[in-house]
């Protein structure tokens, strides 16, 4: 990495024969014994480049040091729907930057979700592009055809099989993260279409996610379970029946808007884009 | 000291071409130092906060070409902040002040915007090249400037660049004018792109050698521009997705058959069904193969092909490929010096291959010395017998999807097998390694690892003494890149 530790690769003297006070590249550690006016002291460390240290020389001149990062000082990355917005909704500045920074964290914020391994941050070590890459290309496999997605699917199962390494037939899955959008609401979310084998379960998780605060002070006041599934059936026809003030509907290959819930469940997740929930009253017009 | 005239030593000079070199060259005496900066062309900086624009133009009037890193290598795992920094304005914009006769950009880790390109299109008339490697900040109008203005453009590079797509209407933005192309890679581009431009284009560009083509381009496309381009050298495919029936096929196989320069194949961004045998034609004379954007080619074909690549130096592949596959590649691949397997679903954390493919590509591949390696498990068994076998590695790169995995097998640190690396690789320039460490593996670093540039730790090691053991012995270590180690940090 290039990171300032020793103040630049191998271009050797172009680097090291310049570097002063001005460049103050390497970050001193927190020892508080300081070092002499004009001296160097290299540490370990990722080199900060924002603040005061490269916009030439501050007056704080070599008392600038930098923390070590860790993985506490960046977004949590450990996913699940709660777990996210606990963090927006506490996290300091910084994080939140970090958070809505740049479009490769988000993305890979969701491709996470729900994996153990993946819950470190920055591991796997494999660059951000391949990992965009990795998501999409997941979702349009499913776009091409289904067979050789299938084969494919099985082949990895079988070899992974062969290896006596422990499967199971979620794990060899691949993910089909689309974003959704809710009328409304500023910050969108991500729902992995494959986690879910037909419209119903995709509606009762979209609206645990966006409907949740309303509908849960009901839920607890009924306590048999028959009341819960009528409740249950209930929230099911909030989106998808199109009785309620809210309706889902998805953008598909083409462009076009659509109603979610007319074409067989496989057509659906080959053709869908995005997923948006839509206020009944500007959702005229769509339909059949 | 100096017997010669400048003119001769400047003559002399330029046959250093190396940076190392030339920096030596320049310490030597105060006139050599002067002969050699005015005479530079290319200047390389490997972190662009260690020296300002201004100084490098002072020393080096006649820079025409320069490299520049910007965020640390950790950034590409989302490690370091967004607002780190790493803007390659402030440069261009010192150079277009000071009227530098700039040819040739290449940025690595670094923000450039759109309206930075554009300034670049405008203020250098002989700009020719171009080459961006997992930078952001700039979207396809930023492309489009440099389509449009820059007349001489040789190159045009983006690598695993996260770029904002406007629907491109770039590529339509070189001029009929424009025949200079040697070569254009715009493989990381997310959206469409005007197929009929792009046609004509390679159809005006006799010196073409190199293009990558992105997922937009579909079969039918890419046959007809083999047919105007035979003499490619490295072809990146976009999408193979087809009907190995169909006569857009057939017409593949025939321009195929032209194409007897090919010498670096990737992309397959897209592809299905998997059969490949239209490529079996170039395999035989690949020296370059990245398969690590193919998900959709695996099993049988990929073997298939692999097989004929019998001249194969550098391959790069997902671990679909299983530890068969890499048994396959090293049994054909003789040439083999470096690989890199990556891991085809990061996030299941379920990696075809384990220590057997590394221990068969370590016996099989003698010229191999360099290894990028994701994988499900290791043991020291395995990286003992590899280290036996294939002493020659300067690169050795391990990653244990479960970063604190110890031995599979005896249920041990990994500290005896990275030793054993250290130990027979007397060469070794870069390591990275993973699985369960403890501060005795920094020991064996500190004491064989003589050569070592740059290491890669994570989640190692128990206490400091891993650290001084490691800081103590490995002389000539310049990059160090730790995360997740249990280290006190106060002594250092």
């Amino acid at each position: 990495m290039q990171g300032g530790f020793f103040g630049g690769g191998s271009g050797g003297s172009v680097c090291m024969s310049t570097v002063s006070m001005e460049d103050n590249v390497v970050m001193s550690s927190e020892d508080s014994s300081s070092p002499d006016e004009g001296e160097l002291e290299l540490g370990l460390g990722l080199s900060l480049g924002g603040a005061a240290g490269f916009k030439g020389s501050g007056p704080r001149g070599c008392q600038q040091y930098a923390r070590i990062l860790t993985a506490k000082d960046l977004p949590s990355k450990v996913s699940s729907s709660s777990s996210s917005s606990t963090t927006s909704s506490s996290s300091t500045l910084s994080r939140a930057i970090a958070t809505a920074g740049t479009k490769r964290t988000a993305d890979s914020v969701a491709a996470s979700n729900g994996v153990a391994s993946s819950q470190v941050v920055g591991w796997p070590p494999i660059r951000s592009h391949r990992m965009h890459i990795m998501v999409n290309q997941a979702k349009s496999q499913v776009t091409e055809e289904f067979s050789s997605m299938n084969k494919r699917k099985n082949a990895v199962e079988e070899k992974v099989g062969n290896k006596n390494i422990n499967t199971d037939n979620t794990k060899a899955r691949t993910s089909l993260f689309v974003k959704v959008n809710m009328d409304g609401t500023l910050i969108g979310r991500k729902v992995d279409l494959n986690a879910h084998g037909c419209y119903e379960t995709l509606a009762q998780a979209l609206e645990n996610m966006f409907l949740r605060t309303t509908t849960t002070v009901n839920m607890t006041r009924l306590s048999t379970p028959e009341h819960k599934n009528m409740i249950d059936a209930k929230r099911h026809s909030q989106l998808l029946g199109g009785s309620s003030e809210f309706v889902l509907t998805y953008e598909d290959k083409d462009g076009d808007w659509m109603l979610v819930g007319d074409v067989p469940w496989g057509m659906f997740t080959s053709s869908v884009k995005r997923l948006r929930i839509m206020r009944t009253s500007e959702a005229t017009g769509l339909g059949k | 000291m100096n017997y010669f005239p400048d003119e001769v030593l400047e003559h002399i000079f330029d046959f250093v071409t190396s940076q190392r070199d030339r920096n030596s060259v320049s310490q030597v005496c105060k006139p050599w130092y002067k002969i050699e900066s005015s005479s530079r062309q290319k200047v390389f900086v490997g972190n662009c906060y260690a020296i300002s624009p201004e100084r490098v133009i002072e020393r080096f009037p006649g820079l025409k070409s320069i490299t520049l890193k910007g965020k640390p290598h950790f950034a590409d795992f989302n490690l370091v902040p967004p607002d780190w920094g790493g803007f390659v304005y402030p440069w261009i914009e010192a150079f277009a002040r000071n009227n530098m006769g700039l040819e040739e950009l290449k940025l690595k880790r670094m923000i450039i915007s759109d309206e930075c390109l554009e300034l670049i299109s405008r203020s250098f008339a002989n700009f020719k090249s171009l080459v961006l490697v997992s930078c952001e900040g700039f979207s396809t109008d930023g492309l489009a400037a440099i389509a449009s203005n820059c007349s001489f453009l040789r190159e045009l590079d983006l690598q695993e660049n996260d770029v904002e797509d406007h629907r491109g209407h770039w590529l339509s933005c070189f001029p009929d004018t424009c025949t200079s192309l040697v070569s254009l890679n715009f493989a990381c581009l997310k959206g469409d792109v005007n197929l009929a431009a792009l046609e004509r284009l390679v159809a005006r560009s006799p010196n073409l050698r190199s293009l990558r083509l992105n997922h937009a381009v579909p079969l039918d496309i890419l046959q007809k521009i083999l047919m105007r381009a035979p003499h490619l050298v490295d072809l990146g495919v976009g999408s193979y997705v087809h009907d190995p029936d169909s006569e857009t096929y057939n017409k593949l196989v025939t321009a195929l058959q032209k194409c007897k320069s090919v010498r670096s194949l990737s992309g397959f961004l897209e592809a299905a069904p998997q059969c490949l045998s239209a490529f079996h034609l170039i395999c035989p004379n690949l020296t370059s193969l990245n398969l690590s954007y193919a998900p959709g080619i695996h099993g049988t074909e990929l073997r298939k092909l692999i097989r004929h690549c019998r001249k194969l130096q550098r391959l790069w592949i997902l671990d679909c490929i299983g530890d068969e596959g890499l048994e396959v590649v090293a049994s054909s691949c003789k040439d083999l010096q470096e690989i890199r397997v990556f891991p085809s679903d990061p996030f299941v954390g379920n990696a075809a291959v384990t220590e057997v493919g590394l221990v068969a590509l370590s016996s099989g591949c003698p010229k191999l010395h360099s290894i990028l390696y994701f994988c499900q498990q290791m043991t020291n068994a395995a990286l003992i017998t590899v280290a036996k076998n294939r002493p020659n590695f300067t690169r050795f790169r391990l990653c244990i999807l479960d970063p604190t995995k110890p031995d599979a097998v005896t249920n041990q640190p990994l500290d005896e097998g990275f030793g054993a690396i250290v130990h027979s690789c007397k060469g070794l320039r870069r390591l990275s390694m993973s699985g369960r460490l403890t501060d005795r593996v920094f020991l064996y670093i500190g004491m064989y690892a003589e050569q070592l540039e740059m290491i890669s730790i994570a989640f190692a090691g128990d206490t400091d003494e891993g650290m001084q053991y490691l800081l103590n012995g490995c002389k000539k270590l310049r990059k160090l890149e730790i995360r997740d180690c249990p280290l006190a940090m106060q002594r250092f």
